[in-house]
């Protein structure tokens, strides 16, 4: 009743069916509600996967090796599993850079080369060709068998069909059209076949459905379940039903599942489906275990219909038919026409997805480029969309008739397993390649075709040519012997590598060879800026998407309009235009922007592959004279000197930031060491010259001869044991070494390969050094000057070991531009520490560096300077008769003009106060005038440092009466310590600053106590950052209320109490304790205004200098006070009082209420008077004239003797 | 779109799950269950394979599925 027509019939009912669903696929897709965009459909369609060679040959295979078929299955599940590491980064990537095939795939990644696309394409077809073959042998032989029905056809009736009799033939020339209509429908950038994958989808169910009833007959109606069969498989003695052993090892085993893994990925038809045909990334998830899931179905069958086989036939029936031939031996013609519609389904579902991928490949990756580079007259014709689609039409018609041919000379001896795990093999070559290309980005082009070529030359040479052999096209003494009789070169025994089953030996040379090849080609190779920008896009996929780089070509809108036309057809390419983001440009004869004429070429690439694309747009964009790659060359390695650029702005910003925190010179050089390594150099060394590390004066001369000596100042490193010189070691550069030749010609030195050059070692010291500084691995070296306003302050040397690559010549830029910063840097801190050396100098010179002696008070000063030099300033100034005169003073401002300033105002103090004996008040106003002239002077100069605001405090202490009168000019009012311990700050009445001018000064006067101690201090003392004045103040006060002792003591005390942190002023401390000359010291007589007097007074002072023991001076003294008092009685008026002062001299006052200033005159021989005075003076050491509130007082000086300067 | 934690975490676990699923499938675990004894009526390499396998299927499911 299975009468052939029926039988074709249904077949081709089958096949119409097929056609509808695409159809209705396509339909659904142009008006955009796609019934592939589904996960499961998706899943599905990886069904693909699951071709004749699963359908029947599995069987044939578990009927000779049990569960060895196995491996197939479980591959693809661990694969998928990997799935979301892997296949979703290749559809990502073909998805954004519109790679259509696998070809195109590795032509892109390996900077879009045309020949990468060529070789693989062709490895392609040559290793799938046999695959396809397997698949028309199926249908072939399935129908005869069916057509045999009821009898069941044994394996040598069908060994040979006639060529027209062959449904194989007829199968594949429905299938081209088949192909035709649905695989090459129009030309589409994302090369999608909607309708094709939805025939795909329908027929994995279709197989699925046949082939589980067909298991499920065979287990559950022809025997008793699996039990049953097993147990009787087991009674049968078919011991390879249940294990592995015997069958030569695990070998083949473990290298069919990796073979399976990459098969399930790289396959051209799986990639087609897998890559090509996915909607969306999402949809591999469920695809992940689904598909697996479907592949686990399918297998579940096939060990008991092999058991089932075996038992049944014997080897009377080819195993590979079992599937068929059970049922048909069941009696069941229904069963047996849908297992063979079934394994219609799966061959025709694989040779449709197959033949549509390869055409893609074989029209975009091989035709194209070599028409487009030929420059053929095809190229140019206006409609190229045509002649593409021309192309996969007639490609897929060749390869269908290949494949038959390859069936009908070669595959018909052949099991379709080993078939099939030809082409598994082939595939599997381009592991390395795309695998590698995907997570490495050393791997190159040349790498991969070098390793390609090698993997395929191994696979066909040990799988290709055994089969041939085994067909009789070849001698079967080429198998035996090898190729002339060299036995080491036999095809399966590749150099004596024996004990391997044939699939396992070719896997591990063609492997070794293809990895090795593509792992060492890539080492050694330099790739070139496309390659390098190609494989950071591909690796780099899953980051954040860059842009990709632009075209910097000339193409108007209308060029690319017709372009596009050509490749797409008038309305592909206004599909394509409308779609770019940008906006569609004005006028045709616009100049094209450089992202629209990118789109263009995104939009061909989809067509025709990225590799032609690019030439086709390279076309258009008059790239005639700078080659495409050149310019993508050009394009790449600006965008790296961009980076470069941007790397080198960092460390330059970095550098000005950390060099120069400090002005110390050691601190500066580390500093500059530490920026450099390890971003720019491994090592860094800074050596000074001697003289700038121990502050002198420079030779400004510039003829630095290469033979100073310099200092190693500074040494930083990525390691610490470095055989470098240390820090502190003396080094003299010979004068050919390349530092000396720095120094002399003041620019870098580059020395790239240190082992190429001696000179570099040429140092004084140690010059064994050298050879182990390159033992080290120090390799590389670059040595500056630093050198700043024409003066060589040290070198800088950078070195590098552990960074590959040399120092090269943007290198000597940046290090020379470091040098140039730092070198400032160090000069700064250098000419800083000598001003600040200088300052501290002046001013410890123009401060007191002894107190003088004197007895009216006892004192003790501090001086602490500041980090920078201050204007701080004290004095103590004895005053006739027996007085003292403290001062503290306080310039605004710091460093040398401070200094100065104060030097200054210390001198005119000196003079207002020791001869002029002016009283605080006046003194303070002529030191205001004199602050203000120097200001005015220093304005007139262009000074932009005035002295206005220096503060002073003047106070004067007559230890006789224990008086003590004070200004103030804007200073802090002195405290006093009472005998008894209580502390006051004195009410001294706050004036202005000096230099202010406007009002009077105004004088404080008090009495103090025997014991009392003042204590003079300036604002640094009490008013710091963290300590404000009231604070200060009261810490000073409970200081002194606790220590009651000598100035000195005090002195500590307070500073003690009061510790200068930061030393951000300075700070004077005067201490002074009262004393009073007691009554045995000063004796007064009040004077009438009567000569008789004067004899009285005479006799009294006589008396009062014997008593006090100082019998020389009486003469004298009689002498001063008579001449001096009739001097007040001629001259003066008031009460005239005398005064005799027993201290440190004797001293003699005559006071009266006038304010007539005597003056000594040289008295003419005639004069009466006038040589008074001039007695005085000659008689006495010192004599002068002071004025009080009343009036008055004249005193003279004398040495007591046995005192110092007596 | 940058790689989400998530995508990335899904990726090291399936990655596991690869590993853990090819390591069951050779030697030697797979010699271990190759021998001539039935089991449920089966072929204990048989059963062993497709209960492994099962069990990768299984774990990919679920482990995909979580994640969202």
């Amino acid at each position: 009743m299975l009468q052939t027509w029926f039988i074709v019939a249904v077949s081709a009912g089958y096949l119409g069916l097929l056609f509808a669903v695409a159809f209705y696929g396509d339909r659904r897709a142009d008006a955009g509600r796609s019934i592939i965009n589904n996960a499961t459909i998706y899943a599905l369609s990886f069904g693909v996967y699951a071709t004749s060679w699963t359908y029947y040959g599995s069987v044939g295979w578990a009927a000779r090796a049990g569960v060895g078929f196995l491996p197939i299955y479980l591959g693809p599940t661990l694969m998928l599993a990997l799935g979301w590491l892997v296949l979703r980064r290749i559809i990502r990537i073909s998805h954004r850079h519109r790679v259509t095939s696998l070809a195109d795939f590795v032509s892109a990644r390996y900077g879009k080369s045309t020949a990468l696309g060529c070789l693989v394409t062709i490895i392609a077809v040559v290793g799938v060709v046999p695959y396809i073959s397997l698949q028309l042998k199926a249908v072939s032989l399935t129908f005869a068998i069916i057509r045999r029905h009821p009898r069941v056809a044994s394996a040598p009736e069908l060994s040979h069909i006639p060529l027209f009799q062959d449904t194989g033939l007829y199968a594949a020339l429905v299938l081209a059209a088949f192909t035709i209509v649905f695989g090459t429908r129009h030309l589409d950038a994302t090369e999608r076949h909607e309708g094709m994958v939805a025939a795909i989808a329908f027929e994995s169910v279709v197989k699925l459905v046949a082939f589980l009833s067909a298991g499920i007959f065979v287990v559950f109606w022809m025997f008793g379940g699996l039990h049953d069969l097993f147990s009787r498989a087991a009674d049968a003695g078919l011991t390879t039903m249940f294990t592995l052993r015997g069958q030569g090892g695990y070998g083949m085993w473990v290298w069919l599942t990796v073979l399976s893994m990459l098969a399930i990925v790289l396959l051209p038809r799986q990639w087609q489906i897998g890559v090509v045909e996915n909607v969306d990334e999402k949809h591999l998830k469920r695809a992940m275990w689904l598909f697996p899931l479907y592949l686990f179905a399918i297998s579940i069958f096939v060990l008991p219909i092999a058991a089932g086989g075996l038992l049944r036939f014997g080897k009377a029936v080819d195993a590979d038919t079992y599937v068929l031939t059970l049922p048909m031996a069941g009696g069941q013609q229904a069963l047996a026409l849908l297992v063979f519609i079934g394994g219609l389904s799966a061959a025709t579902s694989m040779v449709i997805v197959e033949t549509t991928a390869l055409s893609t490949m074989v029209s975009n990756s091989l035709v194209m480029p070599l028409l487009l580079r030929s420059r053929s007259r095809l190229a140019h014709r206006d409609n190229l969309a045509g002649l593409v689609l021309g192309i996969r039409r007639a490609t897929i018609v060749l390869i269908l008739l290949l494949g038959y041919a390859y069936f009908r000379l070669a595959g018909e001896q052949t099991a379709l397993v080993s078939i099939g795990l030809v082409s598994f093999a082939a595939v599997a070559q381009f592991a390395p390649a795309i695998l590698g290309g995907l997570f490495w980005k050393g791997g190159t082009r040349r790498g991969v075709l070098v390793g390609l070529v090698a993997g395929f030359a191994v696979w066909a040479y040990t799988l290709v040519l055994p089969t041939f052999a085994d067909a009789g096209l070849l001698s079967a003494s080429f198998l035996r012997e090898g190729p002339l009789g060299v036995g080491l070169l036999r095809p399966q025994r590749l150099f004596g590598l024996g004990g391997l089953d044939p699939i396992s030996h070719a896997m591990f040379w063609s492997a070794l060879l293809n990895l090795g090849g593509y792992v060492a080609v890539s080492l050694a190779d330099r790739p070139d800026a496309a390659e390098r920008a190609q494989a950071v896009q591909f690796v780099e996929i899953l980051e954040e998407p860059v842009r990709e780089r632009r075209w910097q070509v000339r193409a108007t809108v209308g060029e690319l309009q017709t372009l596009l036309e050509r490749f797409l057809g008038r309305e592909g390419a206004q599909r394509a235009l409308s779609s770019f983001p940008g906006g569609r440009p004005g006028s045709l004869a616009a100049e094209a922007p450089p992202e629209l004429v990118h789109h263009a070429e995104a939009q061909l690439a989809g067509s025709v592959g990225a590799a032609s694309a690019r030439l086709a747009v390279a076309a258009v964009a008059g790239e005639e004279v700078v080659g495409s790659d050149d310019v993508m060359e050009m394009i790449g390695e600006a965008s790296q000197r961009v980076e470069l650029v941007r790397w080198r702005l960092k460390l330059l910003y970095d550098a000005t930031g950390g060099i120069g925190t400090t002005l110390d010179v050691t601190r500066t050089a580390e500093e500059l060491t530490q920026v450099a390594v390890p971003r720019f150099a491994d090592y860094v060394t800074v050596d000074l010259v001697e003289s700038v590390l121990r502050d002198e004066e420079l030779v400004t001369d510039g003829t630095g001869t290469g033979s100073r000596r310099m200092q190693r100042a500074a040494v930083s490193g990525i390691h610490d044991d470095a055989p470098l010189f240390a820090v502190g070691d003396l080094l003299t550069f010979a004068p050919s070494s390349p530092q000396a030749r720095a120094v002399e010609s003041g620019v870098a030195v580059l020395v790239p390969q240190l082992r190429d050059s001696a000179e570099w070692q040429e140092v004084d010291l140690d010059p064994a050094r050298g050879s182990r500084v390159i033992d080290y691995g120090i390799h590389s070296l670059i040595t500056a000057p630093l050198s700043a306003r024409g003066v060589l302050l040290g070198m800088v040397h950078f070195w590098r070991s552990e960074k590959p690559e040399p120092f090269d010549q943007d290198d000597l830029s940046l290090a020379a531009e470091l040098a140039t910063r730092a070198a400032v840097s160090l000069d700064n801190a250098r000419r800083y520490t000598r001003e600040h050396g200088l300052a501290v100098a002046l001013q410890r010179r123009l401060l007191p560096r002894a107190l003088p002696e004197q007895n009216a008070v006892e004192v003790a000063s501090r001086y602490l300077p500041a980090q920078a030099v201050g204007g701080d300033w004290f004095d103590v100034i004895p005053l006739p008769g027996a007085r003292v005169a403290l001062v503290m003073g306080d310039i605004v401002g710091h460093g040398l003009h401070a200094a100065a300033t104060m030097g200054q105002l210390r001198t005119a103090v000196h003079n207002f106060s020791t001869p002029l004996d002016l009283p605080p008040d006046e003194l303070l106003s002529h030191l205001d005038e004199l602050v203000a002239l120097i200001d005015q002077d220093a304005i007139a100069a262009g000074d932009k440092t005035t002295v206005t605001g220096a503060t002073c405090l003047y106070a004067v202490y007559d230890s006789v009466s224990g008086d003590c009168a004070i200004a103030s000019a804007g200073h802090p009012a002195p405290a006093l310590v009472h005998p008894d311990g209580t502390v006051e700050f004195l009410d001294v009445p706050s004036c202005l600053p000096l230099g202010i001018g406007g009002l009077p000064f105004e004088c404080a006067e008090l009495r103090l106590p025997e014991g009392s101690t003042l204590v003079l201090f300036t604002d640094g003392l009490v008013e710091r950052r963290d300590l404000d004045v009231d604070t200060g103040l009261g810490l000073l006060r409970e200081t002194l209320a606790r220590v009651g002792q000598s100035p000195e003591e005090t002195c500590d005390a307070v500073l003690d109490a009061l510790p200068p942190k930061l030393r951000s002023d300075d700070i004077a401390l005067l201490v002074a304790r009262t004393r009073v000359l007691g009554p045995g010291q000063v004796t007064e007589w009040d004077v009438e205004c009567d000569p008789a007097a004067v004899r009285r007074v005479r006799a009294a002072v006589s008396a009062r200098l014997m008593e006090w023991g100082l019998e020389d001076l009486v003469y004298t003294t009689e002498l001063i006070c008579s001449e001096l008092i009739t001097n007040a009685m001629r001259h003066a008026t008031g009460p005239i009082k005398a005064r005799l002062i027993r201290d440190r001299a004797l001293i003699c006052e005559v006071s009266d209420h006038s304010s007539t200033s005597p003056h000594l005159r040289y008295a003419a021989s005639t004069d009466e008077g006038g040589r008074g005075l001039f007695l005085v003076a000659q008689f006495t050491e010192r004599w002068g004239t002071r004025y009080t509130k009343d009036g008055k007082v004249i005193w003279a000086e004398q040495a007591m003797p046995g005192t110092p300067g007596g | 779109m940058a790689e989400s934690r998530d995508d990335e975490q899904l990726s090291r676990r399936l990655t596991v799950v690869a590993a853990l699923g090819f390591v069951l499938i050779v030697p030697p675990f797979l010699a271990r269950f190759d021998r001539l004894d039935q089991v449920f009526g089966v072929p204990v390499l048989a059963a062993y394979l497709f209960l492994v396998w099962a069990i990768v299927i299984g774990l990919v499911a679920v482990i995909g599925g979580r994640s969202r």
